[in-house]
């Protein structure tokens, strides 16, 4: 069983648990047993000495009367029954001189004690020799002795032990075997039960593996901790697998390039995107430096910030996106954004880089930039038409009445009296020279004075609604001169940011608008209260304004309402201008309200969905915004279009100024 | 003042307190009867105080008396101081004011028997069967040497107790 190699440690449980007990048993019996046979010894010292000495005062008592009497034969007889007991090998009388006066047994080998010995016992080792003085009426009259064997019966009593506790050894190690045996099932069973568990779960990585707990002891917690462990690694390892799937999922339906690489900077993960970004597969860059992905200008200095940070902790570029150019496998060049991480675990470092090819995007960038500004310059033209749009309408309007004029004053001008006029002063000439008796004479010369005074009348009257006529033209002509103008006024500052009041630019689209609001018979409502001046681009303003009319005129009239009005306010709110824009029109639904802002949506027949759209985009772009409410279908509408203050050093001075005041 | 003479002293007193058994037959009969009066118990109201003399009688004049005089005379048996006395066998009170009567061989027994019949007395005898004769005790001649006879039942009559020890000793033990 044991060779030289045998270590406690390496012996299996039950061999211990036997071992163990066993020892156990050993020791607890040996400590027993020595305990109990020191113990017995001192008894038995002790027994023995009382015994003797109990025997040596009685056998002195009785010796007394014979000594006293000088009767040897009846000492003699006294003494014989000693030899009941086998250990007295000798016993004897000594008289008061010390001479032997009785005695019992052979030849005594041991000296007598001496005539004035004491009571007591001699021990001499295998034999004592007991000594007790014969004492009559408080005298003493002799000396008696015994000599006994005291080897022999310790020895007996040792053989006696050494027996018993031989049998009970016997029976120990028979009861700790079966003790054992039965401990197994106890203890053994369930660790072996338990290794074999660890071993397998060890070997297969098979979580599901549990070990039937037998008891509550320590054991059985161990058993249920175990087991419970099991469960938790198991579930760690489906949620690590399953968080490791999401992870490999995620980094393959990634467009992105995600590469992991090791502190060496040696690719460990490689996914699809990395794949279609460089031209490498996964197996061909496992392992491979990331340096083969760099152009070569930049790979010594990729080599020299990984060695930095290895030895420094110190990073670049570690938690920032940087833009990068990268090498594909056929040999092409192209920029990338790249945003590494990094982490630690105990395999070491490890680098994370999220690349993303920013060709692509760069071109992207551009034509949305272009496109943006296409957008921008149609918008712009679409403003600019509006505009135009508006300018001829009110233009048209305005010639319409010039028409109107120019025809009323050729109507009159047709239907002169001018002709009777005429027809009177050839009459006149005709009779040039007898002009007084032909009017005081001729019937007809007579009621020429008449005729000419009432053709002076219509005359004048003719003239007086010809001038009327052809100042209202004039009037209409100037109109359009000035629509004109302020078209061209407008149109010549695009862009252009203006200190200017809200109300001129209020006026200015109601007078583009005039002629057809005056047309269509609406009535115009003003309120404006004292506001400062509006830094604006005019011309957007213009536009924005114009905008609001025509569709609040569209709103009226779409209601064919008999009281058609249009309400146009300017108010101070703060550094804000607001000018509100309100009709008594069809009004907007609720679901609209948020809509009508929106690129495309129109109500219109004929619209496009633009005006609003650029309107609030430009009072954005102003710093002001555009808003609208509506009560709902055919309550009519307001626009509230707020607008920036213009600020001025001097207004940014004011506090100074009231501070001066103030004192 | 040596250790020598101490203990030349101490073995000379210890070979003369027991009795002499090399000496005389007077002197060993002596010592006997001293020894008799440890071995016999007296009733208590024989003693008029625990310190009351034990009173060793020898009746007549006898070397028996002499030795016991001689060598027991103050010592003390049982507690109590010895006082040897030498009585007439016809005083009466006398014989019956001993605690031990020695009667020698040559006094009339019978009358002193008589006269202290019903006493707490105990009666030592030499003379041929006194013990069969109502004596307490008896010497008598055997192998050479001093033995005694006893009559526990004589000593009972007049009180007394003999100890089974000295009956064991005894030569032999009357019973009547």
């Amino acid at each position: 069983m044991t060779s030289p190699s045998f270590r406690f440690s390496d012996l299996s449980i039950r061999s211990k648990v036997t071992l163990i007990t066993f020892a156990a048993s050993l020791v607890a019996l040996f400590a027993v047993a020595g305990g109990l046979y020191a113990f017995q010894l001192g008894q038995f010292r002790q027994t023995f000495e009382r015994e003797l000495r109990t025997l040596s005062r009685i056998m002195a008592e009785n010796c007394a009367a014979a000594l006293a009497f000088n009767d040897a034969k009846t000492a003699n007889e006294v003494l014989a029954p000693l030899g009941v007991k086998p250990e007295i090998q000798h016993a004897g009388v000594l008289g008061a001189d010390g001479e032997n006066f009785a005695a019992f047994g052979g030849k005594d080998a041991s000296p007598p004690p001496r005539p004035d010995a004491t009571a007591g016992v001699v021990d001499r080792g295998a034999s004592w020799t007991v000594v007790e003085p014969i004492v009559l009426d408080g005298k003493r009259i002799g000396t008696f002795f015994i000599d006994a064997d005291y080897a022999g019966p310790r020895s007996q009593l040792e053989r006696v032990y050494l027996t018993v506790t031989a049998a009970v050894l016997a029976g120990s190690l028979l009861l700790a075997v079966l003790l054992t045996i039965r401990l197994q099932h106890f203890i053994t069973r369930p660790i072996h039960a338990l290794a074999t568990a660890s071993e397998a779960v060890a070997r297969d990585h098979d979580y599901s593996v549990r070990v039937d707990p037998h008891g509550h002891d320590e054991l059985g917690q161990l058993t249920a901790a175990f087991n419970h462990m099991l469960a938790r690694i198991g579930e760690q390892d489906g949620a690590m697998r399953e968080s490791e799937e999401r992870f490999r999922s995620v980094a393959e339906s990634a467009s992105d390039a995600i590469i992991v690489a090791d502190g060496e900077g040696r690719v460990v993960s490689w996914n699809k995107g990395a794949r279609l970004m460089f031209g490498y597969e996964a197996a061909e860059m496992s392992g491979q430096p990331l340096s083969l992905i760099m152009p070569e200008r930049f790979r010594a200095m990729h080599a020299a910030g990984l060695k930095r940070y290895r030895e420094t902790g110190a990073a670049h570029v570690i938690g920032k996106t940087v833009e990068l150019a990268g090498l594909r496998k056929n040999g092409e060049e192209f920029p990338f954004e790249m945003a590494l991480s990094t982490w630690k675990t105990g395999a070491g470092i490890f680098f994370g880089s999220v690349m993303r090819d920013i060709g692509e995007r760069k071109a992207a960038e551009e034509a949305l930039r272009l496109s943006q500004q296409k957008l921008l310059d149609t918008s712009r033209l679409a403003g600019m038409a509006e505009v135009a749009t508006g300018v001829l309408h009110n233009v048209g309007n305005v010639l319409n009445s010039v028409n109107i004029s120019a025809s009323l004053a050729l109507d009159k001008l047709r239907a002169s009296k001018v002709d009777s006029f005429s027809k009177a002063a050839a009459l006149i000439a005709q009779h040039e020279h007898d002009l007084g008796d032909f009017i005081t004479k001729d019937p007809q010369g007579q009621r020429l004075p008449r005729f000419l005074q009432r053709l002076s009348g219509f005359l004048t009257e003719e003239n007086a609604a010809t001038r009327t006529e052809l100042e209202q033209l004039g009037k209409n002509v100037e109109h359009i001169k000035e629509i004109v103008a302020m078209q061209q006024s407008y149109a010549s500052v695009t862009g252009v940011l203006e200190d200017v009041p809200a109300e001129q630019l209020v006026e200015d689209a109601l007078q583009l608008n005039s002629a057809s609001f005056a047309r269509h018979g609406i009535e115009i409502g003003r309120k404006f209260q004292p506001a400062p001046a509006v830094r604006v681009d005019k011309h957007k303003v213009l536009q924005i304004l114009i905008n609001l009319l025509r569709n609040a005129k569209h709103a009226v009239e779409d209601a064919e309402r008999p009281d058609p009005r249009i309400g146009i306010s300017v108010a101070s709110a703060g550094d804000q201008v607001c000018i509100a824009v309100a009709d008594n029109g069809v009004g907007i639904p609720a679901k609209n309200l948020t809509n009508v802002f929106r690129h495309g949506f129109t109500t219109k027949k004929n619209g496009h969905g633009f005006g609003l759209h650029s309107g609030a985009n430009a009072a954005k772009e102003m710093g002001g915004a555009l808003s609208v409410s509506s009560q709902g279908e055919g309550m009519g509408a307001t626009f509230t279009l707020s607008l920036p203050v213009a600020t001025t050093a001097s207004d940014l001075c004011t506090p100074a100024n009231q501070l001066i005041t103030a004192s | 003042m040596n250790a020598r003479f101490v203990v030349l002293s101490v073995l000379l007193v210890l070979s003369v307190l027991p009795a002499a058994r090399a000496e005389s037959e007077p002197s060993v009969k002596a010592a006997y009867l001293f020894n008799f009066a440890k071995f016999v118990e007296w009733p208590a109201s024989a003693f008029a105080s625990a310190q009351a003399p034990i009173v060793l009688g020898v009746v007549g004049r006898d070397a028996v008396g002499d030795e016991l005089a001689r060598t027991f005379a103050g010592t003390s048996a049982n507690g109590h101081p010895v006082e040897v006395r030498r009585v007439a066998a016809s005083d009466a009170a006398a014989l019956r004011s001993c605690h031990l009567l020695f009667i020698p061989a040559s006094e009339r027994a019978d009358a002193v028997l008589a006269a202290v019949q019903g006493h707490p007395v105990l009666v030592v005898g030499e003379s041929e069967n006194f013990a069969r004769r109502g004596g307490a005790l008896a010497f008598v001649k055997a192998e050479g040497t001093v033995k005694f006879e006893a009559n526990p039942k004589a000593a009972s009559r007049s009180g007394l107790t003999v100890s089974s020890k000295l009956l064991r000793v005894a030569r032999g033990v009357v019973e009547r």
